[in-house]
């Protein structure tokens, strides 16, 4: 945490530098400003009072004499009364000094005293004496010197700032060009005033501006605390709780930050809220995730039961040598509501068996297994398929809340004869080839599903099989298979298709059919579980038994 | 799968349109149970149902057997290609069709 505290990144940091700075620019600008103006201020106001003494010293000079003067000496009675004026003048209104001189025009070098007067109370100058030459050093008052001799149209005075304006003795000058009779400039008239408060006066500036800064820095320092404890603080302790649940994903202390910024309580409270509810998810997700594999490993083993409900194994009966038979089924799902079965009642008799549950999934797979266990079991017993189904029918609506149904197609073949008893509950028309001839679907009566309604009766219809005939039976997935863009194969195609194989044994015929279905559906997935089963009533005894069993379809 | 109803006092006329297969018939079996209360006619518009499936009888029967505890269902303007599946699954004996 103290390690943080002095990151350059830290927000405090950065927020505190930002207002630090500001407040530092703007305390500069505004002494600058403020120290331009009062020092301007001081200029114009003392410079107006040289100008003043200047121009009254004026009228006591007479510019014709200079010359005079020069040369007579101090004992000159005008020389002498002009001094003791231009005296007063100096005392009366407090300026440093009041002097005349006449400067070396060939380079503004040197100048001669003509008059020069020093206030009574100032020690720090000493009256130069009428003739007494000077160097000046000064460049800048060089120049105004040579500026007001340059230029005779010149009236007005010049101001000249003194050098060291903001030392500790400052002094302003005001120069006035002195004029002979023809106007001609004899000699330069100077007010040098003391601009003694100036010092101070800036000082005292200077100390309110570094009181303001103080000031500043104080509230920083107070804002810092603030910003700390209120902001930076807790978003600095929302950072690194998200940083830890992210890493971690366990619960951790709540934040419970109370910051006076109310967006920063209420994203702690968010936060607190949201990894809670993280929480809740990813233990839902890990219970979803587990318990749909397991439903999986369920499924997969539901499936196996499934398959193995029926007959399965093929060839079916490889000791018959006068029948074949073989059929498949693909659920659409894991398990399916569709279903076939066959078996020998005795020797002589075979049940056919060909189911579609309605719906699809785990109801229909239940319901399958249901009513395929009371359709063998009641089969065993004996009697007409009608009376089979008609017992199936009454068992299932006894107990029928889900209110499904199943479409059945049960047959009893004579195997000496070829003669099938069938009862069709529902159930799609059997195909039936002729030998010599084509797959040709047969209508016959057609009673209402098993477990639509009970207490119905069921009736019995026969169909005649001869020696080298076919029965296919199958369910609605079969014509009803559906491609990508919702058309059905229809019971057409699939006749068609079975007579492109009418000459093939019953598991080459079920792979045809396949085939056709697979090419026809192409890339869409299968909607419907797919069902059916061919039987062939083969024509020579002993001549060749059930198919050897090759590759499911 | 489309429903829109017609109510006439104890008389509700039920028009579906489209397919009832596998994904439409909960939604049919459903609707049909919200608006039966009171009900003692109800009509099945099937004019425009192209295809009903397994899924699809199952939802009507339910509809059938949830009726006729309290009146009558009737079914109109049945295509012949839906006609063929009643008939196939022997529903055309259970239910009144006109």
């Amino acid at each position: 945490m103290d390690k943080k505290k002095f990151s350059r990144n830290n927000l405090a940091f950065n927020i505190v530098s930002a207002v630090l700075l500001l407040i530092l620019i703007f305390s500069i600008i505004v002494s600058l400003i403020g120290s331009n103006i009062l020092t301007e201020i001081v200029n114009r106001s003392y410079g107006d009072a040289a100008y003043a003494v200047a121009d009254m010293g004026l009228t006591m000079v007479n510019g014709n004499h200079i010359d005079r003067y020069l040369k007579n000496g101090e004992s000159d009675e005008e020389w002498q009364e002009t001094t003791r004026q231009l005296q007063t003048l100096c005392d009366r209104m407090q300026v440093t000094m009041i002097y005349v001189i006449c400067l070396d025009t060939a380079d503004y070098e040197s100048y001669t005293t003509v008059f020069h007067v020093v206030g009574s109370d100032i020690d720090d100058y000493k009256p130069l004496s009428l003739g007494q030459v000077k160097t000046y050093s000064n460049d800048s008052f060089k120049k105004e010197f040579e500026v007001l001799y340059a230029d005779d149209n010149i009236e007005n005075s010049t101001l000249i700032g003194a050098a060291e304006l903001h030392g500790d003795k400052s002094y302003i000058t005001s120069v006035h060009p002195v004029r002979n009779g023809s106007g001609k400039i004899t000699a330069m008239l100077c007010a040098q005033v003391p601009v003694t408060d100036m010092h101070t006066r800036v000082k005292y500036f200077a100390r309110i501006a570094v009181a303001a800064i103080v000031l500043a820095a104080l509230v920083i320092i107070v804002y810092t605390k603030y910003i700390r404890k209120n902001i930076a603080g807790p978003i600095g302790r929302v950072s690194a709780e998200t940083k830890r649940f992210a890493a971690e994903n366990t619960k951790g202390e709540p934040l419970d930050i109370v910051s006076r910024i109310n967006e920063i309580s209420s994203l702690s409270h968010s936060i607190d809220e949201m990894e809670e509810e993280m929480l809740e998810y990813i233990e839902n997700l890990t219970a979803v995730t587990a318990e749909k594999e397991r439903v999986s490993t369920e499924l997969s083993v539901a499936k196996r039961i499934q398959e193995n409900a029926v007959p399965h194994i093929f060839p079916a009966f490889p000791e018959r040598k006068d029948f074949d038979i073989y059929a498949y089924m693909k659920p659409a799902k894991e398990v399916g509501g569709d279903f076939y079965n066959y078996f020998l009642i005795d020797d002589d008799h075979l049940a056919l068996v060909m189911a579609d549950v309605s719906g699809k999934g785990i109801p229909a797979a239940l319901f399958m297994m249901v009513t395929n266990i009371l359709i063998v079991d009641r089969t065993r017993l004996g009697g007409t398929p009608a009376e089979i189904i008609e017992y199936v029918n009454d068992t299932v609506c006894s107990n029928n809340e889900a209110g499904m149904f199943v479409t059945v197609w049960l047959g009893i073949l004579e195997l000496s004869t070829g003669k099938i008893t069938a009862c069709n509950a529902g159930h799609d028309d059997p195909a039936v080839y002729r030998k010599g001839g084509t797959f040709e679907l047969v209508k016959t009566v057609h009673d209402i599903a098993v477990g639509a309604m009970g207490g119905l009766p069921y009736h019995n219809c026969e169909i005649q099989l001869n020696k080298g005939d076919k029965l296919f039976l199958y369910t609605d997935g079969v014509p009803e298979a559906t491609d990508k863009d919702m058309k059905m194969l229809s019971l057409g195609t699939m006749v068609d298709t079975l007579n492109r194989h009418k000459e093939e044994t019953p598991q080459k015929i079920l792979a045809g059919i396949n085939n056709g279905i697979n090419e026809f559906v192409a890339d869409a997935p299968q909607f419907d579980d797919i069902t059916m089963l061919c039987l062939e009533l083969k024509e020579a005894e002993g001549k060749n038994g059930g198919m050897p069993a090759e590759d499911a379809l | 799968m489309q429903i829109s109803i017609e109510k006439e006092n104890s008389k509700l006329t039920v028009t579906v349109s489209g397919r009832i297969d596998t994904v439409t018939a909960p939604e049919l079996e459903e609707f049909a149970l919200e608006h039966m209360e009171g009900i003692t006619e109800m009509a099945l518009d099937l004019a425009d149902v192209e295809y009903v499936s397994s899924a699809g009888l199952r939802a009507l029967l339910q509809i059938h057997k949830d009726m006729s505890k309290q009146g009558k269902l009737k079914l109109l303007n049945i295509r012949p290609s839906v006609k063929e599946i009643f008939d196939m699954i022997g529903f055309s004996r259970i239910f009144t069709i006109e």
